[in-house]
Formats: structure tokens, sequence, C-alpha cells
């Protein structure tokens, strides 16, 4: 039996307060993201604060974005 | 929590700690306009509640030293100057926060050779807000770093404000934010709310308030980012609630 691996769904970080370019706008332990950057949710984030990330304008659905062209 | 003392408390104007020279705070109020609005119809009173008002005044012993009571208050700047009273050293005690306009700077010469001078501070665009303390008082980030974290039970969907009071930096250019997370970071990421203005070494002593509009999570912590030794500072933030005037932006 073989098990499908699902590709991690991908975020890309937004800015929703205006924060300067060199100032992280995500920290994860010892991980930062800044604006623009590519971000995939730790596994076992939970689905509601994902969720909440985007309805507040820090992460975009890169690929929502793309199915949207 | 129980009844406390005004001991042990923390005063600082516009990033200067002078704590050890404030000796006793006057008056923290918030004044509320009201505007008599009585119809013929009826047969009491109608009222409603005009502008909001901030007052901070107190009372300092003379100091001359650097950093302490003479130097930040005998210039009587023109423009604001943030005041933060700390009722407290612990993260979680409550602040009062005043953006005002420094009205005098008087002083009294007791007949028993005391040496003290009166200031009160008039809000200026914003009323005096209780906060609560996100730093134990004034502390110490020797570099980069994050504080422990507070929580506050819940989110809360109003916005907040952020005061910071940046008394002294050895060296560099540390940056202080305000982040927050709905579980302590523990599987969702810290998310940067408030960024104070980076501030370089020699441009403190300086303070800085700022707001961020929407919902702010339960958990919120300081980071200082940037290249720095030795950063002195206080935070404190208000939740904003649904009340208020005006909401944050």
């Amino acid at each position: 039996m073989t098990t499908r691996r699902t590709k991690p769904k991908t975020y890309s970080v937004a800015n929703p307060h205006g924060i300067p370019k060199d100032i992280p706008i995500l920290q994860f332990g010892d991980h930062e993201w800044f604006e623009g950057d590519d971000y995939i949710p730790p596994a076992d984030a939970k689905a509601e604060s994902i969720a909440k990330k985007v309805a507040k304008g820090f992460l975009i659905d890169a690929d929502a974005e793309k199915a949207d062209g | 929590m129980a009844k406390q003392s005004g001991l042990a408390q923390q005063f600082f104007v516009h990033g200067y700690d002078i704590s050890g020279d404030v000796g006793a705070i006057n008056n923290a109020s918030s004044p509320r306009a009201v505007l008599d609005v009585t119809a013929l119809n009826v047969s009491a009173r109608e009222r409603l509640l005009g502008p909001s008002d901030g007052m901070l005044d107190f009372n300092s012993w003379f100091d001359t030293a650097a950093g302490a009571m003479h130097a930040a208050l005998s210039g009587l700047p023109t423009t604001d100057v943030i005041l933060l009273w700390a009722l407290g050293g612990a993260v979680g005690d409550a602040a009062a926060g005043l953006v005002a306009k420094q009205m005098n700077y008087d002083g009294t010469r007791g007949a028993d050779g005391s040496l003290a001078f009166n200031v009160n501070g008039l809000a200026d665009g914003v009323p005096l807000e209780w906060c609560e303390m996100l730093s134990a008082g004034k502390i110490t980030h020797s570099s980069a770093s994050s504080s422990s974290s507070k929580n506050d039970g819940a989110a809360s969907s109003d916005g907040m404000a952020g005061y910071l009071q940046m008394v002294d930096i050895a060296s560099g250019t540390p940056t202080v934010i305000i982040q927050e997370s709905d579980d302590n970071g523990s599987s969702d990421a810290w998310a940067t709310i408030i960024a104070f203005t980076a501030i370089a070494d020699g441009a403190e002593p300086t303070a800085e308030r700022k707001t961020v509009a929407g919902a702010v999570e339960q958990y919120l912590r300081i980071t200082t980012t940037g290249t720095f030794t030795d950063a002195d500072f206080a935070v404190a933030y208000r939740r904003g609630e649904s009340v208020d005037d005006e909401a944050y932006t």
C-alpha cells in the first residue's frame, strides 16, 4: 500500500500594518518571514489560525491567487 | 488581584526614567465635558458626553544628574511629551499613558529646605489611557530577543495602542515590536502588529505611541530586532473596547 503525500499549501507573507521592510512579519521559533516571502505553516498549525492570518491580511493564499489567474 | 499600595512604582517622561525623582502623582484624570441637552418635554436632565480629555500632574524632587528630572522637564518643549506612569514593576501591572503638552515646571522651596517641582501634562488629541505593562517595568534587552509573552485570556476585536519609552541604548539601533499569537507561538506563528520607530544610540531618551486597528490575538509579546547592545525600555499597551469614543486605526 502506498501513501500519497499531499503537497503542503503555500502562502505569501503580506504586510497589513505597514511594518518596515527589515522587520519580520511572522516569527516561529528561529524562523522569520518578511513581506513577500513564501510561508508554509507548521505541520501542526490549526486551520483556524491560518484562516485568521489570511483574514487579517498577514497571509495571502498563493495557490488561490494562482487559480484566479 | 488584591488591594495594592502605591509603593515601588515607575514614571517615564518621553524616555526619561524619573522614577527616582518623582515623589507624588497628584492627579491622573480623564475628565469629560458634558453637554446639557435637556428638552422641554422631559422632567429630568438629559446629557451627552463632550470631548474626552486627560491630565497627569506630578511633583518631583530637584535632581540635576544626567537623565534625571531637571534634564527631562526643564526644557518645556512645545512638542508633545509622552508620559507613562507604571503602577508597579511587573508585566500586567496597570499603567497610565498620556500624550501631553507640558504646561509648567514650577519650583517650590519649602521652609523645611526641600526643593520640589510641579509639572502638569494635559492631553493632546488622545485621552488618558489606562494600559497594562507588557514589560516588567523598565527592562533591558542586551541584544535582539523576545520577552516572555503575556496571556490576556482572550482575543479582542477593537485594536490596540502601544507605548514605548526608550531610556538608554549602549550601542546600535534597536527596533521594538509587539507581536501577537493565538496559542503563544505553539503552532500559530507570532505576527508583528506594531513596530515602533528604530532608535539609534544617541537618539534616546525618546518615546512613541502607536496604534493598530482590528482584532488582536490572546497572547502578546515584545520582540527587539536590529543590531544593538543593552537597550533599556518600557512598553505598555491598551486593548481597544467597543465603547471607545474613537476606534484605534
